[in-house]
């Protein structure tokens, strides 16, 4: 059985990275809509946003439309795989 | 770190919420640019039925036959965007593609057919044979994939019904504004997360 991944098992993170994963390989998804889909507060987002950054498991994006920063956040290869595999731990530990 | 079977349980839980969430929204953004368009072929149809009942036909003929186009575009243009951001394969997008096309042959052959079982209907009887169809299609699609498109569908059926039980003279333009403003609206809301 995989090890369970301590910082995408936080409750934020783990619903961060679940819409994340939904999302198609090459897919991002904007700040905001994140920010409404989880239901959270700006700071949150940029606190958790930042831990899952560190640990390489998403990448953040910034460009320009129009007169606005747009900032989208995508999985990178490395966060889908550790995402699935404490997934799979998880799913593990209901089925022992 | 120690994770008890019931957190588990829980976390689980949680992602397949996600999971499903972000399913639903996803069917609502592709769907907003379908809704709208067809509020847009309503309302501009319905109003030239209004203004220019004589023309009804070519009127009809002519925003069906771009809508029609154009839907055919969308679902060309969301399935090439799909398969770039490596939701699916190419083949399962071809496999959309070939099920869009049955799915709009199928609907013109239930409305040929309607139209020899029921016989010839007056302008204001086919006008609202044809829209209650579409919107107890979104009720129907809503009923699966989510309910503000559900709620779209059910808001144009109370909409149409009205209008034809209580409307008489200008039934078209109630059409134009109620129904074909409602799918417009209806496509805003649908994208908002």
């Amino acid at each position: 059985m995989s090890e369970p991944n301590d910082i995408i098992h936080q409750s934020t993170r783990l619903r961060m990275m679940a819409t994340l994963n939904a999302l198609g390989a090459r897919e991002m998804l904007e700040f905001n809509r994140l920010k409404a889909v989880l239901g959270i507060s700006d700071g949150n987002m940029s606190t958790h946003l930042a831990t899952l950054e560190k640990a390489g498991y998403i990448q953040i994006t910034k460009d320009i439309v129009g007169k606005k920063t747009r900032t989208q956040i995508g999985l990178t290869r490395e966060g889908r795989r550790a995402f699935q595999e404490h997934v799979s731990y998880l799913r593990g530990l209901l089925e022992t | 770190m120690n994770i008890s079977r019931q957190d588990a349980a829980q976390a689980l839980a949680s992602v397949e919420i996600a999971d499903r969430r972000m399913d639903t929204l996803r069917a609502y953004r592709d769907a907003a640019p379908f809704l709208q368009l067809w509020g847009a072929v309503w309302f501009i149809a319905n109003v030239a039925t209004d203004f220019w009942p004589r023309q009804i036909s070519t009127v009809w003929l002519l925003a069906t036959g771009i809508g029609f186009g154009v839907t055919a575009g969308i679902v060309v243009w969301q399935s090439r965007r799909r398969m770039r951001l490596g939701l699916y394969s190419h083949e399962k997008g071809r496999r959309i593609g070939r099920g869009f096309a049955m799915l709009g042959i199928t609907i013109l052959a239930y409305f040929v057919s309607m139209h020899l079982v029921l016989g010839p209907l007056d302008a204001r009887q086919t006008n609202a044979f044809i829209s209650l169809f579409w919107a107890f299609t979104y009720m129907a699609a809503g009923a699966w994939l989510g309910a503000r498109l559900f709620l779209t569908g059910a808001i144009a059926v109370l909409g149409i019904g009205a209008g034809y039980l209580y409307i008489h003279e200008h039934f078209a333009l109630w059409m134009a504004f109620f129904a074909g403003g409602s799918l417009i609206l209806a496509g805003f809301w649908l994208r908002r997360p």
